[in-house]
């Protein structure tokens, strides 16, 4: 479960190829630069490029590097950098020239900016969490966040909505997500009167998580489904959101919407993200399985995913079959998988399926068969298996999983012919909603591009040259004119 | 009740539903704890709480905490307006005071709510009944406001709320009153949409204003002259009047320029006739006081002689009265009678444009040799260039040098010629007479005057006396009662709108009526437009007498003329004008329609009314006529020019329409809402429309463009060099069609306006509108369809001038700073020599010619710079300083000595200059005032007339600016002392004799 929480933070490997030499330090500074113009020109966009940039630069965060990145930015004496120095270490000294060359260019900052402030906030956070320093990391992000609820400006809010995040899973590290529940509500309410869209997305999935880790999955469907609805901003968000909905509806039993959730978020999810898209992906093949859908054998040789897949592999492998034998040895043999993956109760509910699909095996192979017979396939070994079988086949004609009659005198069970698929209109819906697949992802993909202000217009140099022929023309017509005489 | 502890409040839900009153009172008291936090779960259950509201067994207390409970909850839920109406319900539970994000949003809606409810009883007038409750918050929270000193968050909120009482608390309270008093003013121009609304604020503010010990005149009268309130601002100046102290007299004069700068000539009379005459007067002069207008009149009519005799007879009317008071009196009443009756801002303007002029004759010479001889468009515009290029500055000397060339001119086009003279000589009160008698149709004698002549002088005539025109009316309305000629006609009803602008005189009215009647095409447009001058602003039902003739009439030219004309009746109305608008903007013909796009621009201007811009750009997109949308998107121009940022942005996708129309709408548009202000975004919109591919299109941005760039140096923009030079290219280019090449030609007149002194300004500096200028300019946007209206832009013209003036309303020699470098606002670099000959191709006799010519300009300018430094150095000698600062003659003489010398020093960061000086919108913000200055402005004012206390009366005070155009000849002042016209007002009078008034030959 932890995994998936760092979907897009372990989305850079570190490439140890370029040494730091050209200075961690001076890419913070960057960075920081990029976010005082961002702030100035009240450009959103500029400073979520300042903490991509950041993630990227993570694992090359240091404490000198950190320090010396606070000395430059904050005013020496000020508040803000003694507590924030507080959290770094002061024992590694094997980086001096760095501080040196620092101190000497070190120009007193007149007026700090919030934001730069946050961000260092973020920066000396995501340090204490990379170095296992928890209870620090707790501090540090409450300190930020009691600052956070008394800024309101649109600027701060992609920094703020990374500070929630790991706000949240610094306490989730340390086992207190409950403690800061009430708090996050807080905070979502002032996300939303603030029009702080990013916050608000941000702030509804960590509640949603909050929930679900305690299993409250009544209280997360009643939140979620009262709170404010928009369109999603970050990618990112939207897919986590719909991971947890999608869990949400599988408790629900609401298989098929959880199904469409889940595949989507599945798809979603940047490549990088592999711990996420197995989480999504084990979900997934459940819910489908629950569905009666047998997935394909690809979903489960997707690069990186094998080994994690195993388990569900074989449990589908078990539905495939309608080997109830088989599916209780899987069951046994991954338990602990299960649980931990907390899919334990939902794998009980399969059993029912993998009962069903067995009979549909059976109601395709045998135009007619005895109910003795069916119970000896579905090793059914319980004291009456006809009696048994006769009830499963029963409720299975009753749903519709299986297109048969029953014989009650004779004890058979009679199938109908079973109709050519393509002759239907099944392939076209399928066909029809893939397409619509495509063109959704076509148009969204073309109302991401952004395009530079007024391409649309004639630039100047156009325009002269167009002048310059419609001179050429009119010269010509005057000599025309003046050959005429 | 550690919330902590709790996982679900559905136990408590659940005890809802239990039947027992104290376990749902145990129920509510904690859900309202809990709430916070499970509010999606409660979400649920709102029915049920809201049903324990509702309960009669309830007590009151429990029913209270309830609502308390459902309004969190739809607070929760976003749904802000069920949450307020239940806060109010829980009563005192609902805590005002309390810091917390509910009771701040609620707050905040409950204001919005209140002002909305509000606004719409006063709307339709019906009784909307508040809720009492809702009421009492609102006035706590003002309360809370007025108590905590934020003074201005009170009044916007008491203004919002249309809460006039709270309003006055909260300026009586504060405790700078002067300031929020003009916080307010500024609030109720800027944000309160409604006129009638807006004039009770003022009316407030001028009561608080009285109440104060020592109010501030300045601002009482520009908010009564705003409320239309003349008795008011008359009691005041004569209090101010009768003080003995002087300072209190310059103040009266200050208010009286300040009025008189906003141009509303028919309240100004109103207060000059209140001004009660000085007590002891000999009767003689009492009964003449009074009856200023009519004195004036009567000597006017009483005969053809000049109309400066009745200047001279108002003056003298001072008379020996025995009470020193009263002399004191009588002479400041003469005075301050002289500047609302506009007479003496006029004069000083005059002798300012006069003697500051610096317009480039070379830049017309290069034009007039361009332009091809048969071609009688350009011929004109030509004519018309010169004539805006001279606006106000009495310099006629191009026109007397090509005689020849100008009798080209003929019917129509003389006609405008001749009115021409008219904008030269704007404001040439005095002599405007004579100088245009040689024109002017000669009563009985039955001359060989043209027609056309004639009626051009008549129009001249009210363009010289344009909303002054006390003097000429009754000279005007002999000249229409005694032809029947239609092009004289058209010409004095043009001029006898002008000259009667807004005064709404019954007597004239009937008169032009008569000419309309007579259904004439020409002088019917002329009279329809007329009316239109003659009303404006009054909003009178003569509109609808005109509308019905607009229907009756066959002549199109007529239709136009009186839609206009209606269009201008209602200039300011806003609201009231709505019917009227609506009545134009459905009629079947598109004329009409067109006259309601104007009507939509004059009753809604510079007040960015939203309803007003909806409107407009729903003609401009979906209108059939042509026409109409065209003059909707200009009209845009007119309703944003209070706010010329925004004009830009709303027009652009416009300016890219495929219809030409709309393309020229929206240059115009932004060249009227941004004129003079050089706006960036507004030059980059019109550059590419300047090469659109379409002609007329190209002449409407050219000219837009030469509005927008007006005074506007290239050391600040560099692209207003580069479209001086693209003017010259489409001038000079042969191939060029006649109608940008047209755009050209007025667009170089345009950008040097009145000798480069003038700029186009529709605001005063007190926000209000200059309804001459707004007036001017729709006026102006006819010329599509008839090109003498061009003249009509001259009105917009107002001179950047710091002019001040000491007790006896003459410039005394002053000084001050203009703290930036002199680059950023110098005149533009005369043209130089070279730029004629790069017309290779024009014949040989034109170049020979042209060459002399340019000999002897260059003679004649390093004459005058001998002559000129000779006097200058005469008059350092004397001691008597001229006209001029000192540093800007400096630079004169050193570029005709060596103009490289220049060119090395480096550039002072600031310029000292001189009264009266010439200080460009845009420069403003840079004027200092020195500290230890012999004379200090009464009102801190960067341009304009201001008013100046001299603190060493007893020394002997140096006067500047001595000369003035005095008499016809001298201002004719001809030959070729004006060619490069730098300074030319130095050498005046060692000119020789200029030429006689001329004749049309033909």
């Amino acid at each position: 479960m932890t995994q998936d929480l760092e979907m897009k933070d372990r989305s850079t490997p570190s490439n140890s190829v370029s040494s730091a030499v050209p200075s961690t330090l001076q890419h913070l500074k960057e960075i920081a630069s990029l976010i005082e113009t961002g702030s100035y020109s009240k450009e959103v966009r500029r400073i979520a490029r300042a903490v991509r940039l950041t993630i990227a630069l993570r694992r090359k965060l240091t404490a000198s590097v950190i320090s010396s990145f606070l000395d430059y930015v904050l005013t020496t004496g000020s508040e803000a950098h003694a507590k924030l120095s507080a959290y770094i270490p002061k024992d590694e000294d094997h980086e001096m020239e760095v501080d040196a060359a620092t101190s000497a260019i070190q120009t007193p900052a007149k007026h700090l900016l919030p934001e730069i402030e946050i961000y260092c906030y973020l920066l000396v956070l995501l340090f204490l969490i990379d170095q296992k320093r928890y209870n620090e990391a707790k501090a540090c992000s409450s300190a930020s966040i009691v600052l956070l609820k008394n800024l309101n400006r649109r600027t701060v809010d992609v920094i703020a909505s990374r500070l929630y995040f790991y706000y949240s899973y610094s306490y989730e590290l340390t086992g207190d997500l409950a403690e800061i529940r009430g708090n996050l509500l807080a905070l979502h309410r002032i996300a939303t009167l603030r029009h702080d869209e990013l916050g608000q997305e941000t702030l509804l999935n960590l509640l949603l998580r909050n929930y679900l880790h305690y299993n409250l999955y009544d209280q997360a469907e009643k939140l979620r489904s009262k709170a404010p609805r928009f369109e999603a901003h970050s990618n990112q968000q939207f897919c986590r959101y719909l991971f947890y909905l999608g869990k949400i509806r599988t408790i629900q039993l609401e298989y098929t919407d959880a199904k469409e959730s889940l595949l989507q978020a599945a798809r979603k999810a940047p490549v990088a993200a592999r711990g996420f898209r197995i989480q999504c992906n084990k979900w997934a093949v459940i819910v489908r399985l629950l569905l009666g859908e047998i997935p394909e054998r690809t979903v489960f040789m997707q690069r990186g995913m094998e080994k994690a897949l195993r388990p569900y592999f074989e449990l589908t492998n078990a539905v495939r079959i309608g080997d109830l034998e088989l599916f209780r040895n899987i069951a046994d043999k991954f338990a602990t998988t299960f649980s931990t993956d907390r899919t334990h109760n939902l794998i009980v509910r399969l059993r029912h399926n993998v009962i069903r699909t067995g009979l549909r095996n059976i109601s395709i192979s045998y135009s007619r068969i005895s109910l003795a017979d069916v119970a000896k396939k579905l090793r059914l070994n319980s004291a009456n298996p006809v009696a048994d079988a006769e009830s499963i086949v029963s409720k299975a004609i009753r749903d519709g999983a299986i297109d048969a009659t029953l014989d009650h005198a004779n004890g058979w069970m009679v199938s109908k012919e079973t109709g050519d698929i393509y002759s239907t209109n099944e392939p076209q819906l399928a066909f029809n909603s893939r397409i619509a697949f495509c063109l959704n992802m076509h148009n969204e993909a073309v109302r991401a591009l952004r395009f530079p202000p007024n391409t649309h217009k004639e630039s100047a140099e156009k325009r002269r040259e167009r002048q310059q022929q419609e001179q050429e023309l009119a010269k010509h017509i005057a000599e025309e004119d003046d050959d005429e005489f | 009740m550690a919330t902590t502890l709790v996982s679900s409040a559905g136990g408590m839900l659940a005890m809802l539903n239990e039947s027992h009153l104290s376990l749902k009172l145990h129920a509510l008291s904690n859900l309202n704890n809990l709430v916070d936090t499970f509010w999606p779960e409660i979400s649920t259950s709102v029915p049920l709480i809201e049903s324990l509201y509702e309960d009669e067994e309830f007590d009151q207390h429990q029913r209270q905490l309830a609502a308390l409970l459902v309004s969190k909850v739809f607070y929760y839920l976003g749904e802000l307006n069920d949450s307020l109406s239940y806060a109010l319900g829980a009563g005192p539970l609902f805590n005002v005071s309390e810091d917390s994000d509910y009771v701040h949003t609620l707050l905040a809606k409950a204001i919005d709510e209140y002002a909305s409810l509000k606004t719409k009883a006063a709307e339709s007038s019906e009784s909307v009944t508040v809720d009492p409750r809702l009421e009492a918050i609102v006035e706590r929270m003002l309360d809370k406001c007025i108590v905590d000193g934020k003074y201005q968050q009170a009044m916007g909120t008491a203004i919002e709320c249309r809460r006039l009482d709270k309003l006055e608390e909260a300026i009586t309270r504060s405790d700078n009153i002067q300031g929020t008093l003009s916080y307010c003013i500024y609030v109720s121009h800027s944000f309160v949409n409604l006129r009638e609304y807006r004039q009770e604020v003022l009316r407030l503010l001028v009561k608080v204003y009285q109440k104060l010990p020592s109010p501030d005149y300045l601002s009482i009268c520009q908010c009564l002259m705003f409320l239309d309130e003349p008795e008011g601002v008359a009691s005041i100046l004569e209090k101010l009047l009768r003080s003995e102290n002087k300072d209190d007299a310059l103040l009266a004069f200050q208010i009286a320029f300040d009025l008189v700068e906003n141009e509303h000539q028919a309240f100004l009379l109103n207060v000059r006739d209140r001004l009660a005459p000085p007590k002891s007067q000999s009767s003689t002069s009492t009964q003449a006081k009074p009856n200023d207008i009519g004195s004036e009149q009567n000597a006017t009519a009483s005969g053809p002689d000049d109309v400066q005799m009745t200047e001279g007879d108002s003056a003298s009317v001072v008379s020996v009265p025995e009470d020193p008071s009263e002399t004191l009196y009588a002479e400041r009443l003469t005075k301050i009678k002289g500047i609302l009756s506009g007479e003496t801002s006029i004069q000083l303007t005059l002798q300012f444009l006069y003697s500051h002029n610096k317009s480039d004759l070379l830049i017309l010479k290069t034009i007039k040799q361009s332009v091809e001889m048969r071609n009688s468009v350009c011929h004109s515009a030509t004519i018309y260039a010169n004539a805006i290029m001279h606006a106000g500055t009495t310099v006629d000397t191009f026109l007397r040098e090509n005689l020849d060339w100008l009798s080209r001119a003929t019917n129509w086009a003389k006609f405008s010629a001749t009115a021409g003279l008219g904008v030269i000589h704007r404001g040439h009160l005095q002599q405007g007479r004579s100088l245009m008698a040689p024109y002017l149709p000669q009563g009985g004698t039955g001359g060989g005057g043209s027609p056309y002549s004639e009626g051009g002088a008549l129009y001249a005539l009210g363009l010289i006396h344009a909303n002054h025109g006390e003097g000429i009316k009754q000279f005007l309305r002999d000249s229409l009662r005694s032809t029947s000629v239609e092009v004289i006609q058209h010409g004095a009803c043009l001029g006898l709108g002008l000259a009667s602008l807004g005064t709404a005189d019954e007597d004239i009215y009937e008169e032009i009526k008569n000419v309309l009647y007579t259904d004439s095409a020409v002088a019917g447009e002329a009279a329809g437009i007329s009316m239109g001058l003659l009303m404006v602003g009054t909003g009178s039902d003569k509109a609808n007498e005109m509308l019905t003739y607009a229907h009756e009439t066959q002549h199109e030219k007529i239709i136009r003329g009186l839609a206009l004309g209606i269009a201008l009746t209602v200039y300011g109305r806003e609201e009231e004008a709505d019917t009227l608008i609506e009545q134009m903007t459905r009629d079947q013909d598109p004329i009409l329609r067109y006259g309601g796009m104007y009507a939509l621009a004059l009753a809604y201007r510079g007040t960015a009314n939203n309803k007003a811009i909806r409107q407009l750009l729903h003609f401009a997109v979906s209108d059939v006529s042509d026409d109409v949308r065209r003059t909707a998107v200009l009209a845009l121009g007119f309703v944003l020019y209070s706010d010329p940022e925004q004009t830009p942005r709303i027009v652009s996708l416009l300016s890219e329409s495929y219809n030409p129309h709309v393309r020229y709408g929206a240059a115009l548009a932004v060249g009227i809402s941004c004129a003079g202000t050089g706006l960036s975004e507004a030059i980059s919109l019109l550059e590419p429309l300047t090469s659109d591919v379409v002609d007329f299109v190209r002449q409407g941005a050219l000219i837009a463009m030469a509005m927008v760039m007006v005074q506007i140096s290239e050391a600040s923009d560099s692209r207003v060099g580069t479209f001086r030079r693209q003017l010259e290219k489409i001038i000079l280019d042969k191939h060029e069609d006649t109608m940008s090449k047209m755009g050209a030609i007025l667009a170089s007149g345009i950008l040097d306006a009145g000798g480069r002194n003038v700029t186009i300004r529709l605001l005063s500096k007190t926000k209000h509108d200059k309804i001459t200028a707004v007036v001017g300019l729709a006026v102006f946007s006819q010329f599509w369809y008839w090109y003498p209206l061009i003249y009509f832009i001259s009105l917009a013209f107002s001179p950047t001038a710091f002019i001040g003036l000491n007790y006896d309303l003459k410039s005394p020699k002053f000084e001050f700073l203009s703290h930036a470098k002199p680059s950023l606002f110098e005149y533009p670099k005369p043209t130089t020599v070279p730029t004629t000959t790069s017309a290779v191709k024009l014949p040989t006799a034109v170049l020979s010619t042209s060459a002399k010519a340019k000999a002897r300009a260059k003679k004649a300018e390093e004459q005058k710079a001998n002559a000129e430094i000779s006097s200058e150095s005469a008059s350092v000698a004397s001691g008597t300083g001229k006209g001029k600062s000192s540093s800007e003659k400096d630079g004169d003489a050193m570029q005709v000595d060596s103009p490289v010398d220049k060119k090395s020093e480096p550039e002072p960061s600031f310029e000292i200059l001189t009264n009266p000086a010439r200080v460009v919108p845009a420069q403003e913000k840079f004027i200092k005032f020195m500290q230890d200055s012999r004379y200090v402005p009464v009102k801190l004012a960067p341009s304009g007339f201001v008013l100046l206390k001299d603190l060493r009366p007893s020394e002997p005070e140096v006067l500047s600016l001595t000369d003035t155009p005095s008499s016809t000849t001298s201002a004719a002042g001809g030959s070729a002392a004006g060619l490069q016209s730098s300074a030319s007002a130095m050498a005046v009078d060692e000119e020789p004799q200029p030429p006689q008034p001329f004749e049309y030959t033909s």
